[in-house]
């Protein structure tokens, strides 16, 4: 107990204090040029894969979304003249739309779905391993396999409307009725990838000290007073690792809608990805492309920035 | 400390600047080529399977019987792929100097594609005897992109069983809306469906032109909204929503859905290439009938589809290419295609090959079609156009959208 606390201590000094000055004073001014050459020879490998595997590409696709730039043949400098069409594009807001429903509503399901499953999980429940494994094979496998066994579930005579009407339930058409097809997709979503947050979360509950829940089972708590005071608190820094991993994710969201609905009936389930794709490798639009995916990485940029700003008021680093 | 950080981002950056450039000018930059030294051409097309490589091995090994020292290497990905790779391709170091492509994309690889009319001038290379629709397709500014080897005119595949055991008179060379959608209407019971339907805007366009109605104007621009093609394409929708006498399909569903429902018996119609027909008559344990895509007036009237060779603007040596198409496309060449492929040459007078060992009346309907033929006319966006077919045609046949919101929609968004 004392070892716990006491680390404890340590840990939230840590992330609460500013920088603590350097232990000790740098070394004469003589060794400063070969510390950096020292430092530069262990990056370099580091370095290099970021720089053309990632600076590189950054940086092409931001001159290529200044050209309207075709897979072959000669680009044409425009300007800004793609970032112009696309806010003129009624196409660019349903995508953008239908990505951020798609982002907010699955990733708040797959967290309560996978906060759930931990819970009961660590339940002292038998087979437990075994449940894991279970929750987690969808998240394995591969995702186009995965769309294509929910296609023919949903199909208009798929097993589900099967099912529906064994109970005399005459089912909707799941992936062409637009008032069905982007919640079919999103249901998809959470069954093929909450197991993989259950494995962090039941991460996260098991370094929840013993103690602290025997101590508060001693005090008379209730099991929701437990779970609200307690474990929330305790696990909101893994709930913030899955949050901002699964948002992230989901604005990235393209195999599924290209599955199952190929982004109809209509624009109902086109996603901000799989306009992004088409343009670039169907329409031959590359420049247009790079446009979107620029505007996609403000967005994600934005949106993570605000869950990391808004961190602050609900995650707790204390143990 | 702080300058040598500002030295080393100021390095990173020029470095991350360079490589940029020198990666686009790559992109950009193409080089020509196509031919190996000894004399070997490349043909770059789609090889999706062991049987697509045998189809080009066999079109090869055909044309060496003419030109023994014809060398042909053929290298290429999937189908699916073909149409975005053959563009890097081409971009690229050491292109190829054959393509292939389908009337249908000759639009949108117009930029790949040398004119072969001073080739085909300077060759005497004879046209009259290739199916005229199927020129029209490869022609892009009025100047002939590929040489065509298929000329395959859409047709309406039937249930000869189904036919019968329902009392009605089988369809021939000739077949009106009217009856189509009443003998449809009588072979929708239970589970079985009149007609099973494929997404995507290909068979709507063979559907409006049986009635001879374009979905692009006179000067080849995209015209979805032309009321006369707005009515067909309704027209369409209306068997599913309208008539009853098709499920609608769902947007991702392949042609393979339709198909699959067609030779399982469960749709007694299927509108489809008549290169599908082995593969029917092979996976069918009934009869198959073919017979033309039903008009208003009920004469026969086709779009035809098809695929040719051309030679990219890239080649080297584009006589020794031309000469190796002449060779690929000759009558002896598209007759062993016919034959053992079950292509429909582009060659009339290798078309009697086709009908060896088929019905005299598929013979005869096939005839009738190409008598009056017209090629899938489409544009540098068609791509685009197809997409959003597939995904707004859901609403179409489900009476959710009209086809002129549609094609309104659509025609907006290509914006050609």
């Amino acid at each position: 107990m004392v070892t716990v606390t006491g680390l404890g201590a340590v840990t939230s000094k840590e992330v609460a204090a500013p920088p603590a000055p350097p232990a000790a004073s740098a070394p004469a001014g003589k060794k400063k040029p070969s510390q950096g050459l020292i430092a530069l020879a262990y990056l370099w490998p580091g370095l290099t894969g970021f720089v053309f595997f990632i600076l590189v590409p950054l940086v092409g696709s931001l001159v290529i979304s200044l050209f309207e730039w075709p897979l072959f043949g000669t680009p044409t400098f425009i300007g800004f003249g793609n970032y112009a069409k696309l806010f003129s594009d009624p196409t660019f807001y349903t995508v953008l739309l239908n990505t951020v429903i798609f982002a907010f509503v699955y990733t708040a399901l797959n967290l309560v779905l996978a906060l759930a499953i931990s819970l009961w999980l660590n339940t002292r429940i038998k087979f437990a391993g075994f449940w894991r494994v279970i929750f987690f094979l969808p998240a394995i496998t591969p995702m186009v396999a995965n769309a294509l066994i929910w296609r023919l579930l949903l199909s208009q005579d798929g097993l589900v409307n099967s099912v529906l009407a064994g109970v005399g339930i005459d089912g909707p058409s799941w992936l062409s009725d637009a008032n069905f097809a982007l919640i079919s997709v999103i249901t998809m979503s959470v069954w093929q990838s909450f197991g993989y947050n259950v494995i962090v979360l039941s991460a996260g509950l098991g370094s929840i000290p013993k103690e602290i829940l025997e101590a508060s089972r001693v005090d008379g708590t209730s099991a929701w007073s437990r779970l609200r005071h307690i474990i929330l608190p305790m696990l909101s820094p893994s709930l913030f690792f899955t949050m901002t991993m699964t948002m992230i994710g989901a604005f990235q969201v393209f195999v599924q809608p290209q599955i199952l609905t190929q982004g109809g009936p209509g624009e109902a389930t086109n996603t901000f990805v799989l306009y992004l794709y088409r343009n670039g490798f169907v329409f031959d639009k590359l420049g247009y492309a790079s446009a979107l995916a620029w505007i996609l990485f403000l967005v994600v940029m934005l949106i993570t920035a605000l869950q990391f700003a808004g961190q602050r008021k609900w995650v707790n680093y204390d143990k | 400390m702080k300058s040598t950080r500002g030295k080393a981002v100021k390095v990173a950056t020029a470095v991350a600047m360079v490589g940029a450039l020198g990666a686009l000018a790559g992109c950009a930059g193409s080089s020509s080529g196509g031919t190996q030294s000894d004399g070997t051409l490349d043909l770059y097309t789609w090889v999706s399977s062991q049987s697509d490589r045998d189809q080009w091995e066999s079109f090869v090994s055909e044309a060496q019987k003419q030109d023994p020292d014809l060398k042909i290497a053929i290298d290429g990905p999937s189908f699916a792929d073909y149409w975005t790779k053959v563009k890097t391709r081409l971009s690229g170091s050491n292109p190829p100097c054959l393509l292939t492509t389908q009337a249908a994309r000759a639009q949108e690889l117009q930029g790949l594609l040398k004119p072969l009319d001073d080739l085909i001038a300077e060759n005497d290379f004879d046209t009259s005897d290739i199916d005229p629709s199927m020129l029209e397709g490869m022609t892009v500014d009025g100047t002939i992109r590929a040489i065509p080897y298929d000329a395959e005119p859409v047709v309406l595949f039937y249930n000869a069983d189904l036919f019968k055991a329902a009392g009605l008179t089988p369809p021939g060379t000739t077949y009106t809306r009217e009856q189509f959608i009443s003998d449809a209407k009588t072979l929708t019971t239970g589970d079985q469906q009149g007609l099973a339907i494929s997404t995507g805007i290909f068979i709507p366009n063979a559907w409006a032109l049986a009635d001879g109605v374009a979905a692009v104007d006179d000067d080849g621009k995209l015209d979805l909204t032309n009321p006369a093609f707005v009515d067909e394409v309704q027209s369409f929708f209306d068997l599913v929503g309208k008539d009853g006498v098709a499920p609608a399909p769902e947007a991702a569903d392949g042609s393979d859905v339709s198909q699959a429902a067609f030779t399982s018996g469960k749709a007694a119609m299927l509108i489809e290439g008549p290169w599908m027909y082995g593969t029917f008559d092979e996976a069918a344990d009934f009869t198959l009938g073919i017979s033309i895509v039903p008009s208003t007036s009920g004469e026969a009237a086709a779009m035809t589809a098809g695929s040719g060779f051309g030679i990219a603007n890239t080649c080297d040596d584009p006589e020794a290419a031309f000469k190796a198409i002449t060779e690929l496309t000759s009558t002896p060449v598209l007759e062993a295609q016919a034959k053992t492929r079950g292509i429909v040459p582009a060659r009339s007078e290798a078309v009697p090959a086709w009908a060896e060992g088929k019905s005299p009346e598929a013979a005869a309907v096939v005839d009738a079609l190409l008598a009056n033929a017209t090629a899938q006319i489409t544009t540098p966006g068609w791509n685009q156009v197809d997409t959003l077919f597939t995904q707004y045609g859901v609403e179409g046949f489900r009476g959710d959208k009209s086809a002129q919101e549609i094609l309104e929609t659509i025609q907006n968004s290509v914006g050609e």
